[in-house]
């Protein structure tokens, strides 16, 4: 069973196979939990999504179409849970943003963001920036969050990533230009 | 070429996806752009702390606590049986099938409607029957509440 292949679990689970379903609940969710965290930056909503991501692979199994990337497949049902499950709990509601006010509101977030690590008197260390760098991820926009998320974390290539967010290749590089830029500026790099 | 669409192409030169030609070309822009030279430099740094961060440890027993809730679901589902989930595709069929029970329902219904009329008027008739044939009036044996009145109003008046 560990060395079958995604594509053979789901098919196999689509079959009523409950053991495919245990090695993959095994093999992702470690990956899955990582995006939920990052994209809803709570650990216990993330712990939800986790499991109903995997209720959703168990239910879907029987749709998944053979030929298709499964972490692809996997990764566009862990980010509609995402912002399902994320959608009544984050303030990122309440900054629900449109392309015209995003500008002000990466300035806005940028003066809500902490700034001690900036002060001189403070121990700058580039650890601390990084833990910065994952608060500063929850104030972008959906789209360029769940783009930063999959490339600079889950290191997956441009044409996964569009496939996720049903997108072009095209499209995912300006999305990751504008929330590198955006980035740059609450960070104040 | 604008400096926003330079960006891209920053992006994808520190990707390693950008082809000797238009490498060339991006460098000689780096170089006499200060702006891009200076946004180049910024999402390198960036990179860096991308690779810094630090892993989020996944909580104790979180496997264990899904393959909880998926066995129970497994096991409510074999409770509702095999039907529902590789028959699945039925419920695409939901509001035919839907459609089909109710026109169904309306016809049994219509017919058991009519039937039990039948029934009723049948009973009716047998009744009046015998109750004309009570108070004296005489009537047909196989006749019809029609018939009794006629012979109500021509032979009994002669009586």
């Amino acid at each position: 069973m560990l060395s079958q292949s995604d594509e053979d679990l789901i098919e196999a689970l689509g079959n009523g196979d409950g053991d495919a379903l245990r090695t993959l609940v095994d093999r992702h969710t470690a990956s899955i939990y990582r995006f939920s965290v990052r994209y809803t930056g709570d650990e216990s909503l993330a712990q939800d999504i986790c499991q109903e991501v995997f209720l959703k692979v168990y239910r879907y199994s029987r749709r998944y179409k053979r030929g298709m990337p499964f972490k692809t497949w996997l990764f566009t049902i862990v980010r509609n849970t995402s912002i399902d499950l994320a959608r009544p709990y984050t303030y990122r509601k309440t900054y629900s943003l449109d392309a015209a006010d995003e500008t002000d509101f990466i300035q806005g977030a940028a003066q809500s963001l902490p700034r001690e690590i900036h002060t001189p008197e403070e121990d700058y260390s580039f650890k601390e920036t990084a833990q910065k760098l994952e608060s500063a991820l929850g104030a972008l926009p959906e789209k360029q969050r769940t783009a930063t998320i999959l490339k600079y974390y889950e290191e997956m290539p441009m044409k996964e990533i569009a496939g996720v967010m049903e997108t072009t290749v095209s499209s995912v590089e300006s999305l990751l230009v504008r929330a590198k830029r955006n980035l740059i500026k609450l960070l104040q790099l | 070429m604008s400096c926003r669409k330079w960006e891209a192409q920053i992006l994808r030169w520190q990707e390693g996806g950008l082809d000797q030609g238009a490498e060339g070309r991006l460098q000689q822009h780096l170089e006499s752009c200060v702006r891009c030279r200076t946004l180049a430099d910024k999402f390198s740094e960036l990179d860096g702390l991308f690779s810094k961060c630090r892993e989020p440890s996944l909580p104790p027993f979180l496997t264990e606590k899904i393959v909880s809730a998926l066995s129970e679901e497994i096991r409510a589902d074999s409770m509702r049986g095999i039907f529902s989930r590789f028959f699945g595709f039925f419920d695409s069929f939901r509001p035919a099938v839907v459609g089909a029970v109710l026109v169904l329902g309306i016809v049994l219904g219509a017919m058991t409607g009519w039937n039990l009329a039948q029934s009723v008027s049948r009973e009716a008739t047998v009744s009046s029957h015998d109750l004309l044939s009570l108070a004296g009036f005489g009537a047909s044996e196989t006749g019809t509440p029609l018939e009794f009145i006629w012979t109500d109003s021509s032979e009994g008046a002669g009586q």
